[in-house]
């Protein structure tokens, strides 16, 4: 295969991609074999994330594929098998590709970007636990709020490329997030509920049809993104209960006790403690039902 | 009014049909569990009925191992395994699948990933199992499902047994789900609640890890079926601090760990299990007994074996004896009331005989968990 067909193979993969484990994985895989072609294969990664076309599922989906990659990359250049292709090109991109993820008109991708970063960022030596955190903080200032107040729009700051794309992706993630938290409280303050039963297509017309920016999901796209975002939801649990063991042990080991529960438990603070007793007092009733006897 | 509507108890030719309530009993008195296994296993076939668990316990072990699930998922199978065999009959005949214990096994396996969130697909399961077994799955078999005749690969006439058995212990459990990850948003498997509890507590590192083996060895016992996970865990925590060994084959250690004792006592005097850990104490009681027989009469076989030294330095003699010198001082704790579970009673109950399957084909088998019972208290008057 030259490198212009690998190209257009990958293009047509990605174009049509679904987030699957197993497409993702197929989509990874195919980049690697063909990672001889990195100079021709990583534009064409960035052309369809650039492109306006496309519509904002598919690059999430997308930006899954690239979470990916960068994951095989590693694992596979650790037994010496490639020498860490496609890492450095698109680490470099990540703050452009964030922005086409993530466009000024559409949040609806920022949790699934959030999850992909974090990913993205375990294998760099950089320490982001900071901004991992700020994600799940209020990110609103005083300005913010008082804006709000006014029913003023959200003005986004001008991001400046300095210093490591990790981090810069980071900053446009964040600065996302300010500003999905800042347009919820907006709407909550200044919109009514509404009382009268809305009925379903009304509520998944968001887009109008003569709209052709693609910023805004359609009612089959909103429906495919719930399926899709349920498969990937499913995928980040699949390994969360891994346990590793000893193959030449036959019963079990300290090393498991350490890394699994030792290591895993701490004390729990005191509102986190309260319930935890009430789940246990919930237990209790139905211990006291499977009895015959009074037992305690 | 009431607003729940009552379930019609008339067909549509105005015949009455049979309507059955099961209500999940996950806990039983030794005295019940006992009285059902004369049901279900035949005197002669005691034996076999606790070399074949043994031998399917040890091979789980292996299945988790290659799979790389967590404790609990072995903990909730073998809790299956069990249970299974308290409603259904144990023939060990291992050459008819719709007996085999292997089946019953690779289904308890399948049923616990799933309730504990740790999905695999049965074909894997299968053949992780059937590979330990050393099975060709893929050699041809006469399709006992099927009048024809036909043959048809092992590992799929195994799936649609498991399938099937699948139904059954659905049944047998009475669609309890409660013991799984993600009920009461706790993990109430004693492993995980054991450690929390340790933490709470700041119990050691070397006493933490072995309330942790003691409990990996009361996991493959009946234990499960008598008390609550908090109970046992607290058990455990109990009778680990009044062990205290001196020595622990182990490679971590914590410092300072050997000048810990006082505080250890003190930690033991100062438990409450029903203000700490919301645990009835006549339970936790019944929990130490039960371990302290166990080691009494299994240590040689435990893994706690493994990691203590045979002979106790401070006590100059055997570990079984510091078992046995523990169970005189526990000996005049309060037992569960058993007043309801006599024999002649246990015969009077038809909950505790074997479960006919057919009875969900021929008329209304409704399941439900005993603290959700109330609420049909009403219809269940009306049917007298």
């Amino acid at each position: 295969m030259d490198s212009f067909e690998a190209a257009t193979q990958l293009s047509q993969i990605l174009r049509n991609l679904t987030p699957s484990i197993q497409n993702l994985n197929r989509a990874a895989r195919f980049a690697l074999v063909n990672s001889d072609k990195e100079d021709y294969l990583l534009p064409t990664i960035l052309d369809i994330i650039n492109d306006s076309k496309m519509v904002l599922n598919t690059k999430s989906t997308i930006f899954q594929f690239i979470d990916v990659l960068i994951s095989e990359s590693f694992q596979y250049s650790l037994q010496n098998k490639y020498s860490y292709p496609y890492i450095q090109g698109l680490k470099s991109a990540l703050p452009e590709i964030i922005q086409q993820v993530l466009p000024q008109a559409n949040n609806s991708n920022l949790y699934n970007t959030y999850v992909c970063l974090r990913n993205i960022s375990k294998h760099f030596k950089i320490d982001c636990s900071e901004y991992i955190d700020k994600f799940q903080c209020n990110l609103l200032t005083e300005e913010d709020i008082s804006k709000i107040e006014g029913n003023k729009e959200f003005i986004p700051e001008k991001y400046e490329p300095s210093g490591d794309p990790l981090v810069t992706a980071w900053k446009i993630l964040l600065e996302k997030k300010r500003q999905s938290q800042f347009e919820r409280a907006r709407l909550l303050k200044h919109s009514n509920p509404l009382d009268e039963i809305v009925d379903e297509d009304e509520m998944f017309n968001i887009r109008v049809k003569s709209d052709k920016s693609n910023n805004l999901l359609s009612k089959r796209q909103i429906l495919s993104r719930m399926e899709d975002d349920r498969e990937a939801h499913k995928r980040s649990k699949e390994n969360l209960w891994v346990v590793n063991r000893d193959k030449n042990s036959s019963f079990i080991t300290e090393q498991e006790f350490l890394d699994n529960y030792w290591n895993k438990y701490h004390q729990l603070n005191k509102s986190d403690h309260e319930e935890f007793l009430n789940s246990l007092s919930g237990l209790n009733k139905l211990v006291a039902d499977s009895y015959k006897d009074k037992q305690f | 009014m009431d607003s729940k509507e009552n379930t019609p108890n008339l067909s549509e030719n105005g015949k009455p049909v049979i309507t059955i309530t099961q209500i999940s009993r996950p806990f039983f008195t030794h005295s019940e569990i006992s009285y059902m296994h004369s049901q279900t296993i035949d005197e002669s076939k005691k034996l076999q009925y606790n070399q074949t668990k043994y031998q399917i316990f040890q091979l789980l072990y292996q299945v988790i191992k290659q799979l790389k699930f967590p404790l609990r998922v072995l903990a909730t199978a073998m809790n299956y395994y069990q249970r299974f065999y308290l409603f259904h009959k144990f023939d060990g005949a291992f050459d008819d699948m719709d007996k085999d214990p292997y089946v019953v096994a690779i289904t308890c396996l399948l049923l616990a990933s799933k309730n504990e969130d740790c999905i695999k697909k049965l074909k894997d399961l299968q053949s992780v199992v059937n590979k330990l077994r050393d099975i060709d799955e893929n050699k041809p078999v006469t399709n006992t499902l099927d009048s024809s005749g036909d043959s048809i690969a092992y590992h799929e006439l195994q799936r649609k047994y498991v399938l099937a058995t699948e139904f059954k212990l659905l049944q047998l459990i009475k669609f309890d789900f409660s013991n799984g990850a993600n009920s009461l948003s706790i993990k109430t498997s004693v492993d995980c609640l054991l450690v929390q509890f340790c933490k709470q507590l700041d119990i050691n590192y070397r006493m933490s890890i072995l309330s942790w083996l003691i409990c990996f060895d009361i996991m493959s016992t009946p234990l499960c079926l008598v008390i609550p996970p908090h109970c046992i865990a607290v058990a455990i925590i109990i009778i680990s601090l009044n062990l205290k060994p001196q020595e622990i084959k182990l490679d971590h250690h914590e410092i300072g760990e050997e000048d810990d004792d006082e505080r250890l006592s003190e930690i033991l005097d100062s438990i409450d299990c029903e203000r700490d850990f919301k645990c009835p104490e006549v339970l936790v009681n019944e929990g130490i007994l039960y371990i302290l027989d166990y080691y009494i009469h299994q240590y040689s076989h435990s893994v706690l074996n493994n990691y203590l030294p045979a002979i106790d330095k401070q006590l100059g003699k055997e570990q079984i004896f510091k078992f046995m010198e523990l169970k005189e001082k526990f000996i005049d704790l309060k037992n569960m009331n058993e007043t309801s579970c006599k024999e002649s009673l246990n015969r009077t109950d038809e909950y505790l005989s074997k479960w006919e399957f057919t009875t969900a084909s021929k008329g209304i088998a409704r399941f439900m968990l005993g603290n959700k019972r109330r609420r049909f208290n009403k219809e269940l008057d009306i049917q007298g």
